[in-house]
Parts: C-alpha cells; sequence; structure tokens
C-alpha cells in the first residue's frame, strides 16, 4: 500500500522554560473578570482539579497566581489557546482578521487571494470596491493521540476555503435597482479589543429587506424593526454574490463567474489546497511564535503517512448486500446486484401492476410520454464506450414487476392551480399508485404556494399518492446520460412504492442493534436566532441477520426534537423488542448517530427512557457519536492521479479514496465517504471527510466498529445508486426534515398522511 | 501448459466452484452457510475449515436455521441451540416470521431438519406460517423436503419439470443426501444427467455471492461425473455381454453374391482362420478400451511353456482367448487347450485375475448341444474363468470347403 496520505495536522514542539500560574476556582463572573481584566495572559480552567491554570503572552510578566515550572505535555489545552494568540499577534496589521479562534481566520492579502477582482481583470473588467470573493485561511489548534504511542500532542490544524465580501451600502444598491426584498440584511458590530489583533467587525444578521425610506431600512422576519441604511450590508452568502454579479455585470456575470471557479480550483482541489497550506505553514514555521521569552512554539511539517506519528488507518470493505426473489443473493454493488438478481425478495412486494400518474404541462407531453415508456420498458439499445448499460431493463425488467400502466393529465400554464386541477382530475380517474410530477428547474425558486411541485406534491400525498418530481430540463438533458438518470429515478420509485432493493447483512449479530440518526435541515425564513432548523430521526435496527428500518420516520421543529426523539426511541424499542423477541439477559446497543454534539441532559433523558423501557432485563450500552462535514480536517493522497471524465480532462487529483478512514485518537475518526470516482466536475474540490467524535457518556466505544458501520449505512440509500456521501441514519433524517420543512410552506398541507395515514411507513421522502 | 481434455475442464469447472464457495462462504448469509457445509460435507471439494456453531441468540431466522443443519451435519451442541432459537422464535410475533419463511427455502429446510433432529414440542404453527408447500424457486425442493420431514405425505413422489442448471442439480444432491425421502420418485435418466453435467461444465458459474447455488452445482457435478465415470467403464460383466453381442452384428455381414463394381469380384468378408477372428474383435473392443486393451499378451512363463493370450484388458485384470472351432474333435481340444494353459493365464495375478474364452464356431456342422458342456467343464474347473462364449460364423458364408468356388 502507497503511504501516499496526508493530513492538513502540524504537530507543534516546544522549547524552552513553560511557567504556568495556579489559582483557585471562585466562580464564573469571577473567571470572566480575570481574563478580561488580564489580556496579557491566557487562561484555562480544568474542571477535575478545579484549578484555573494560566499563561504568560509577555515576556517580563509573569504568570497569576502560584507560579511553578510545568511540563508542556501536562498543559496542551492552554498552550493550544496561548499558540493561537501567539499567531494572531503574528497576523495583526499583515491580514485581515474574521475570528480570532476557534478557529482563528482571515482573508489572504496578496492581490491573488481576491479572486472576485482577478476574475474581472482577467475578463477587462474594473474590480468593484467591497465586492469580492476571499481566500480564507483557517487556524486551529488540536490535541489528538498520535501513534507510535498514541501520546497526545498538540497540533495545529490549517485549512483554506473562500469567503464572500458584499460590503456595498444597501442605499447604493436599492439606488441602483437591486432587487432587496426578502434579501438578507446584515450589521457590522466590533467587540472589545477586537481592534487590539486587528480584527475585522463582526457580521450580525439582522433580518430580511423589507423597504428603504428617510435613512433606515425596515427589516421583516425578525425582532428587529429597522436598521439605519448606512450600517446596512447585503448578507454576502453565494446566491446574493450571484444576484449582485448578475445586476451589475448583465450577460458577463456568467463569464465573470466562470472566471472565479477556475480560480478557486487553485484553492479548493486537493493539489491546489495541499499547497496554499503547505505555504502558509511555511510561513507560520518562520514566524516567531513565542510564548514569553524563554519559551517557543515549533511547528512541523504536516503529517504525512510515512512518518511514525501518523494515524492509524481504520480498514473497511464493502459490505454485503442481499438481493434476490428469496432475499439471500449477494452483491457488493447494488446495481449488477438488481440487475443479476432482482430487488430484495421481490415477489413479495405486493404493488406488481402499477398504476403511475403523470402530471405533465401540456407542450412537452410527448417527451414526457418517451421519458416514461424508457423509465417501464429500459432502453436497450443504449451505448457507451467501455460502460454496461444501466438501464437496459426497465422497471418491468429490471425490476421484475408485472406492468406498468400511465394515466396522463396536463396543465396548460405552469401555475400551481392548474396543477392542482389536473390532480384532481387525476385522483377522479381511478386508483394511482405513483405520480410523477414535470414542473420547472425555475420553480425551485418559488416557495409554498407558489411553487407548482410542492403543491402538487401536498395535494397528491394528502391523497396517499407518493410523489416522483421530474424536471423538463432533465428530460431534454443530454441523451447518454438519461439512462443514468431514469436508474436512479427507477430505484428510487420502487422504494417509494414500498418495496425493497436491497438490504445490508448485520453479520455474526453479538446484540439486539438499534440504530438512531438525527439530520437537520436549515430553510425559509431566518428568526434573531438564526435560520429556522427542522430535524429527521430515523432509525434502523438489526434482526434476522440483516439491518431493516424502522418505517416510521419522524420529522420535527428543532426546538422540540429532544421530545420527538424520545417519542421515537420509544415506539423503535418497543416494535424491535416484539419483532425480535428479547429475552431476559439479553444485550442491546443503542448507537446514536447525531449531526451536533448531544448535550448532557439529552443523553441523560435517552438513558431514564431506556432504562425505563428496559428495567433490569437487559444489559444496555450506548454509543453516542456525533458525525459531521462542518469542521477543518482534511486528507490528501497525493499518488492519487485521479480520474479521466473525458474531454473534460481529470478530476479527483489528490482526493483520498472512498473509505479512507483514520482514527484521530480514542474517540475521533475521519471517514472519507466520496472519493475521486464519486466526483462530477473539477470545480467540486476536495471532498470533506465526515469527522466521527464518539461523545465521552458512550460506555460502547469500538470505534473502529463505529466507523465502519457508518461506511457500511451509505451504502443502504434507496435515493441513488450511488453510495451516499452520509450514512442513511443522517442522510434519510436530512431529506425528510428538507421536504416536510418545504411542504410546510402551502397553505393545504397538512402532515396527517405521514403521521398516521397510508404513507406512515412509506419512504415517500427520497 | 494444462492440455485441454474433457478430464481438464470437468476438473477445472469443479475447483473454480470450489474457490467460489471458499470466497463467499463468510460473507453468506447464516442459513446459506448451514446449507453449503451440510451438502458439501461428503465433497472432496467441500469447505476445510470448520463449522461455526453461531448460536447467539440475535441471529433471528437465519441462526436458527443455519443450527437446524449443524443439527443434520451431527454436531452434537446443535441440538441445544437449535431448542433454544426455536424457542426465541416460537415467541415472536407471527407477522414478523410469516415473511421469512415464505420466501426463503433455505431457512425452512433448515429450521425443519433442526426439528427433525431435535425435536421440539411445537412445530405446527411451523407449516402454518410456511403456507404451501410448493414453491416457483429452483429451491422449491428444498421447501418440499423440509415438509416431508416434518409431515410424510409422498410429495416427492412425483417429479415437477426441473430446470437442468439449478433446480435438477439440488434435486440430484437432495437425493444423494436423503435417499429415504425420495425413494418412490421418478428415476432421472442418464440423458438428463448428461445434459445438466454438460451445461454445468459450460454454462456460466453463480457468482460466489449465490453460496447456495454455488454449493449445489459442485456437488451436483461431483455426484454427475463419478456415476458418468461409473456408467463409461464397462465391467467384466459388461465386456461379457458386448462379446456375446457380436454375433448378432453379423446380421449385416458382408458377402455379395455379385460385383457391385465392374471390374471387381465380389466383396466377401472372410473369416476361415483364428487370426481372422481376433482382427475382428479387436474392431470390437478397441473403441471402448483404447489403450487399455492390448494383444497379443506373453504370458509369464510356467516351466518350458510360455503361452500367449490372445488379448488384455489391463484395468479389469481380464485376459480374452480366443478358439477357432474347424472341425468336430476341435471342442476336445479347445478344453485341453484353456486346460493347460490355466497355470500360465494366472501366473501374475496381480496382472490378470479373470478369462473369458470367445469360442468362434466355423464347424460346417456345429454340435450346440456339447458347446454347453464344454462351457459348463471349464466353468467348474476354474472360477476365475468367468464365461466362454459361443459365436457361430454368419450365416452368409458358406462351409469351408466351399468357400473358394461359392458365387
Amino acid at each position: 500500500m502507497d503511504k501516499s496520505l496526508t493530513l492538513n495536522l502540524s504537530p507543534v514542539a516546544f522549547s524552552g522554560q513553560l511557567l504556568v500560574g495556579r489559582l483557585p476556582w471562585e466562580g464564573d463572573e469571577s473567571y470572566r473578570s480575570l481574563r478580561e481584566s488580564n489580556r496579557s495572559h491566557v487562561f484555562r480552567f480544568d474542571a477535575r482539579s478545579e484549578t484555573i491554570y494560566n499563561v504568560s503572552l509577555v515576556s517580563d510578566v509573569d504568570p497569576l497566581g502560584t507560579v511553578e515550572e510545568a511540563h508542556p505535555g501536562q498543559h496542551l489545552y492552554l498552550l493550544g489557546k496561548a499558540l493561537q494568540i501567539a499567531i494572531l499577534r503574528f497576523l495583526d496589521g499583515r491580514f485581515a482578521v474574521l475570528r480570532p479562534a476557534r478557529p482563528l481566520e482571515f482573508w489572504g492579502g496578496k492581490q491573488e487571494s481576491r479572486l472576485l477582482s482577478t476574475a474581472l481583470e482577467n475578463v477587462g473588467m474594473q474590480p468593484v470596491h467591497g465586492l469580492e470573493i476571499f481566500i480564507k485561511y483557517s487556524l486551529d489548534t488540536r490535541v489528538v493521540s498520535l501513534p507510535p504511542d498514541q501520546a497526545k500532542h498538540l497540533s495545529l490544524l490549517l485549512d483554506v476555503s473562500t469567503s464572500n465580501q458584499i460590503d456595498l451600502s444597501v442605499q447604493r444598491l436599492a439606488a441602483d435597482g437591486f432587487p432587496l426584498r426578502g434579501k438578507g440584511i446584515c450589521t457590522r458590530r466590533a467587540e472589545d479589543g477586537d481592534a487590539d489583533h486587528g480584527l475585522l467587525p463582526r457580521l450580525d444578521w439582522c433580518g430580511e429587506f423589507e423597504s428603504i425610506s428617510n435613512g433606515t431600512v425596515t427589516l421583516s422576519a425578525s425582532e428587529i424593526a429597522s436598521v439605519p441604511t448606512e450600517d446596512a450590508l447585503l448578507e454576502p452568502h453565494r446566491r446574493n454574490m450571484q444576484a449582485v454579479l448578475a445586476h451589475y455585470f448583465g450577460k458577463d456575470s456568467g463569464r465573470i463567474m466562470a472566471s472565479v471557479e477556475g480560480l478557486r480550483t487553485r484553492y479548493n482541489s486537493a493539489p491546489g489546497k495541499l499547497r496554499t497550506v503547505r505555504n502558509t505553514l511555511t510561513i507560520l514555521q518562520a514566524a516567531d511564535l513565542v510564548l514569553h521569552k524563554d519559551f517557543e512554539f515549533q511547528l512541523s511539517t504536516l503529517l504525512q503517512q510515512s512518518a511514525d506519528e501518523f494515524p492509524n488507518q481504520i480498514a473497511v470493505d464493502r459490505p454485503a448486500l442481499f438481493f434476490g426473489a428469496q432475499g439471500r443473493d449477494q452483491h457488493q454493488r447494488p446495481d449488477a446486484g438488481i440487475a443479476r438478481f432482482g430487488p430484495y425478495r421481490y415477489p413479495l412486494h405486493d404493488r406488481n401492476e402499477l398504476a403511475i400518474g403523470v402530471i405533465c404541462e401540456t407542450h412537452h407531453r410527448g417527451r414526457v410520454e418517451q421519458f416514461m415508456q424508457d423509465l417501464k420498458n429500459g432502453i436497450p439499445d443504449h451505448r457507451s464506450r467501455g460502460k454496461k448499460n444501466p438501464y437496459s431493463g426497465g422497471l418491468v425488467g429490471k425490476f421484475r414487476l408485472s406492468s406498468v400502466r400511465f394515466r396522463y393529465e396536463v396543465v396548460r400554464q405552469p401555475d400551481p392551480s392548474e396543477y392542482k386541477r389536473a390532480i384532481q382530475r387525476l385522483l377522479d380517474g381511478g386508483t394511482v399508485h405513483l405520480a410523477f410530477v414535470q414542473t420547472r428547474d425555475a420553480h425551485h425558486q418559488l416557495l409554498g404556494d407558489d411553487n407548482p411541485y410542492l403543491v402538487s406534491k401536498a395535494e397528491l400525498m394528502l391523497a396517499g399518492v407518493p410523489v416522483q418530481g421530474l424536471l423538463i430540463e432533465t428530460i431534454d438533458g443530454k441523451r447518454g446520460s438519461i439512462p443514468y438518470i431514469l436508474n436512479n429515478v427507477a430505484l428510487a420509485s420502487y422504494a417509494k412504492l414500498g418495496g425493497t432493493p436491497w438490504l445490508m447483512a448485520a453479520r455474526n449479530p453479538t446484540t439486539h442493534e438499534i440504530v438512531i440518526g438525527l439530520g437537520y435541515t436549515e430553510i425559509g425564513h431566518r428568526t434573531d436566532q438564526g435560520r429556522r432548523r427542522y430535524v429527521g430521526i430515523t432509525s434502523l435496527f438489526s434482526g434476522d441477520g440483516r439491518y431493516l428500518l424502522w418505517g416510521r420516520s419522524r420529522e420535527v421543529d428543532f426546538d422540540h426534537y429532544t421530545d420527538a426523539l424520545l417519542a421515537n426511541l420509544r415506539a423503535t424499542i418497543e416494535h424491535v423488542r416484539r419483532h425480535n423477541n428479547w429475552q431476559k439477559g439479553d444485550q442491546v446497543r443503542l448507537i446514536f448517530h447525531v449531526y451536533k454534539h448531544l448535550k448532557h441532559r439529552e443523553i441523560e433523558a435517552v438513558k431514564t427512557l431506556v432504562q425505563e423501557l428496559t428495567g433490569e432485563a437487559f444489559t444496555v450500552e450506548y454509543a453516542f457519536l456525533d458525525i459531521s462535514h462542518r469542521h477543518h480536517y482534511t486528507l490528501y493522497d497525493e499518488s492519487q492521479s485521479g480520474v479521466s471524465k473525458g474531454k473534460r480532462g481529470r478530476i479527483g487529483q489528490g482526493v483520498p479514496n472512498r473509505g479512507t478512514c483514520l482514527r484521530l485518537g480514542e474517540r475521533e475518526a475521519l471517514l472519507h465517504l466520496a472519493g475521486p470516482y464519486d466526483l462530477k466536475t473539477a470545480t467540486q474540490g476536495l471532498p470533506q471527510p465526515l469527522l466521527l467524535n464518539l461523545h465521552h457518556a458512550s460506555d460502547f466505544d469500538d470505534l473502529t466498529y463505529l466507523a465502519r458501520q457508518i461506511y457500511n449505512f451509505s451504502y443502504m440509500s434507496w435515493r441513488s445508486f450511488f453510495p451516499a456521501t452520509e450514512p442513511v441514519t443522517i442522510y434519510y433524517s436530512r431529506l425528510l426534515a428538507r421536504k416536510m420543512a418545504a411542504l410546510r410552506g402551502v397553505s393545504s398541507w397538512s402532515s396527517q398522511p405521514i403521521a398516521r395515514g397510508p404513507l406512515r411507513d412509506s419512504l415517500w421522502f427520497l | 501448459m494444462v492440455p485441454l481434455t474433457p478430464d481438464t475442464i470437468v476438473s477445472s469447472r469443479l475447483r473454480s466452484l470450489q474457490q467460489r464457495v471458499h470466497e463467499g462462504i463468510a460473507a453468506a448469509p447464516l442459513q446459506s452457510q448451514g446449507f453449503a457445509r451440510l451438502i458439501l460435507q461428503r465433497s472432496k471439494y467441500g469447505i476445510e475449515d470448520s463449522w461455526h456453531l453461531s448460536s447467539s441468540g440475535y441471529g433471528g431466522v437465519p441462526e436458527a436455521a443455519h443450527l437446524g443443519y449443524c443439527t443434520a451435519a451431527g454436531i452434537e451442541e446443535a441440538a441445544g441451540g437449535f431448542r433454544a432459537a426455536w424457542e426465541r422464535l416460537e415467541n415472536r410475533p407471527r407477522g414478523s416470521l410469516v415473511e421469512e419463511f415464505r420466501s426463503d427455502d433455505i431457512s425452512v429446510l433448515g429450521l425443519a431438519l433442526g426439528i427433525h433432529n431435535s425435536t421440539p414440542d411445537e412445530t405446527e404453527w411451523f407449516l402454518e406460517l410456511c403456507g404451501p408447500a410448493r414453491s416457483t424457486a429452483w429451491t422449491g425442493r428444498a421447501r418440499e423436503l423440509a415438509y416431508e420431514l416434518l409431515k410424510p405425505e409422498g410429495r416427492l413422489k412425483s417429479l415437477p419439470e426441473l430446470d437442468p442448471q439449478d433446480s435438477l442439480c439440488l434435486e440430484l444432491v437432495m437425493r444423494e443426501m436423503w435417499p429415504a425421502y425420495f425413494s418412490g420418485s421418478p428415476a432421472i435418466g442418464s440423458s438428463v444427467r448428461q445434459t445438466t453435467a454438460e451445461q454445468l461444465v459450460v454454462g456460466q458459474p453463480p457468482l460466489a455471492g449465490q453460496i447456495d447455488r454455488v454449493a449445489v452445482q459442485l456437488r451436483a457435478l461431483e455426484l454427475l461425473v463419478s456415476g458418468l465415470a461409473r456408467e463409461a467403464v464397462p465391467t467384466i460383466d459388461k465386456t461379457v455381454g458386448l462379446l456375446k453381442r457380436t454375433e448378432t452384428s453379423f446380421a449385416r455381414w458382408v458377402w455379395e453374391q455379385n460385383s457391385q463394381r465392374r471390374g471387381l469380384p465380389p466383396v466377401r468378408w472372410i473369416i476361415d482362420r483364428e487370426t481372422h477372428v481376433q482382427a475382428f474383435l479387436w474392431a470390437v473392443l478397441r473403441p471402448v478400451f483404447g489403450p487399455d486393451l492390448i494383444e497379443e499378451e506373453y504370458l509369464p512363463s510356467y516351466g518350458l511353456k510360455q503361452s500367449k493370450a490372445d488379448f488384455g484388458i489391463l484395468s479389469l485384470k481380464l485376459l480374452i482367448e480366443v478358439k477357432y472351432l474347424r472341425a468336430p474333435g476341435d471342442l476336445k481340444k479347445t478344453e485341453d487347450e484353456i486346460g493347460g494353459d490355466l497355470g500360465s493365464y494366472f501366473q501374475a495375478t496381480d496382472r490378470f485375475n479373470r478369462l473369458v474364452v470367445y469360442v468362434y464356431d466355423d464347424r460346417d456342422e456345429p454340435e450346440r448341444e456339447k458347446n454347453d458342456l464344454l462351457r459348463q467343464a471349464l466353468l467348474a474347473r476354474d472360477d476365475r474363468i468367468v464365461d466362454v462364449i459361443f459365436v457361430r460364423r454368419p450365416s452368409l458364408i458358406p462351409d469351408r470347403d466351399s468357400r473358394g468356388t461359392a458365387q
């Protein structure tokens, strides 16, 4: 095996004498006051000893309290804080700093770090002051256990990404006719001490633009009614940046953004990112990172796999999936498994003679009909050089359905009321098992009652009919890609109809296992607390040698997710206990996949409920695992030469293979669920691995087992034949939350059919 | 390079199937693991590692079925494990079991074997939940066997139409394993066996992920090959039968009365002395025995005399002595010659230990009643003489004195 992986982590070495001061803990208020009045020191509270440790950042100033010489290895977290401040002092005056710590963030100072200005110059235009796409650097410290002795090391984590700046006054934007209504408005706020470190004032989200008059911007969707015009800035997210460019540069904006994307790949592709991170590290290595006169930080090179300290790998294998009439045929690849053996226990699928309703625009009907015929019968004559035809059999051949009948209803205008009438005609005409609704890409921008797809989906689901969306742009797409699209549409349709495309083996189980996933989505209007969040809950359990999906997935408002989680847990345990006939003395393992760190009281609530349900009869163990893409670890494979995409060249250079998994310590691991073959375009950049973090309240702590299970669960998604970039526990939860949240905007919608109606156990959200 | 012969092709397929079993067994579902291990238990291509007696109690129906197969394999501890697993199943909601029982014939057979071998009390509900005994899947006969094990009703006596690649292979394997349950079933003809063997050798083999199909094909091919091999190599009895039937082949002996081609005399296959008979027999036996047939075998000397048998068949350790009767007194002479040479014929019994005498009767006045006397006498003299065969000359061949003048 090539030892070609590199992790964006630089172990920190120390030299010199470390003096640490000790102070007794005297409460939160006293601690806050201590920090505010002693900015020349760094503090860390150690809860176990109830002691506040501190070091001085200034050469001729001593630590506070009882001062003693200490071994750096005993104060790694304190030194981590101190290192960030040492770096911050180095950056001061050289770069625009966005955040001082956790992570420390700053914009690049060179002209080449200004992607938008460079792109504008490339196409012969003048940069616009206050409008920029910057290269953003992130630095953070981590304490990680590294081989060969798993000793704890302080390390610096280095990352690079891009960040937008739209510092154009709202007054100017309004005067220039930019459509501001409904767009996010922010203000900048400087905190005490920020100026000491050259920090840019922070952006605070205030609300959505309603109107402007007399020097005041009136806001909606916010508790703040208005802000002075001179303070109001447009929220600098990607969509707003594109809209501003389109407004000011018209037709040229496409060219400008294409140029930006080209420049961005220098920083978001694996080789570009790694080069930039290495350059940044070289600069920091040369900097004088001194704590005080006798104590220095020394940054090592990035961790490379050839080094003894490189984290150990966790080997993963594709899981065995079950297919075929009797459910015993195995294949590791879902597509080939279904093509060869048919879906899992397909003779038991109770909807073999399908009535499919199709709603489409009248002038698209011909193409939609052709698409639906291809969906039914497959495209046997599709030829693609060197590739297997993925969809030669169709719903009838590949998915072993007996017959498929279509009933069409057309709409003359693509407006929601027309769609509603067409759906009524469709439902009046007899039983429909599944409905396809053709809409347009542009409809995605419409919310709630204005969106024909959402309105149609709500109407049909209220009638107990699952829905599959279909964009006319997809149908009109490249002919060569249609079989691949049909293949995934057929898969999701089969699953929405209650079919089981495949199942995953639960090998040699030694316990009753229930895995519960929480995923979330942010959608709709923001509140002053931030964008509204919805949480989905998905559960799987082991039984009869495989993992089964607990049918009743739940969606809930973020504020009530703990209650929903407990309710879901109760229902799942009761069902699985009966289903598998748990017996006294049995072992039960509950694994939670969560997108956020569970709070202590949430974990206690879970344990109390389980105790209440199981009593003394069973031995229960828990694993609480945070699963996130939101972190700054990146992993590079310098031997990865990428995948040829024909005329589009090679993509995925430097991207580690899917399944690359590193153990960062007893409780942390990185797992890559998108490798070079999973990328579609060169501009996608280096995919972020999942960071797995096992909560301290977990008594089942086999991280290798848990990481492999997460990898395996990424093959359980029936939304596409391609494995997901998250375990299905999180992925399904997120899809569910997203779809439910979108439907909430439709006035006629009620979640009744999902809570108690015919779609209760359905995977309608795929 | 290994020469491409039927033998190497079959061996290569057997080895490739064995390889797939080894590749797939560990990842296979438990019920399939149990099934494959059981049917390959007596195979020389079987699974080397020992049975994994999984009885954690968390594996549900597949685990119980696996334990059922373990009981059938004679693993002592399995019966207790099966009973515990069975009790757990018994108390599960019926709805959670129906899908398992109705869809999976291999699980059903494993469970039936477990019930059969460990006799739990309550089993009626099991067949009730299993639904109809007949399944259309290639493993359908396994389900029928499961029902027969628990409730014999002669279901296996009728033979449904079986697809040669899979279900027929399963039938062959199950008949070999559980012959008593198939005792009244119609025989599977040799041509069907041969076709099945051919398809197994040339057809697309199943993937390692289909462990039960792979194991069934492996065992079936092994059984078919050894069966066909037994049929293909003649025994001494079959050789004697073949020699006896040479007389019937004389019906189309060539002896033209008139020439069929200008300038050439009429074609007449004359047999006029012992070497002609030997040539005729060589033509008959050589295609059957190939290099196994040797001629003019000099026998080890016995005193001063060294005798010579006409043919030897090495694999059968059988000598064939050809005698030619011309005149009435030749019968007695034949008896004396055979009797006199007996010692020489069986001097090295490790090489030849049986003799068949082939007597060609060219006498103008055959004494058929005496032939049997000679036969009885020789058979009585030494039980290593397996038979004395008399073959009368083709009727078209004229008397010995008329052959030069016959028109």
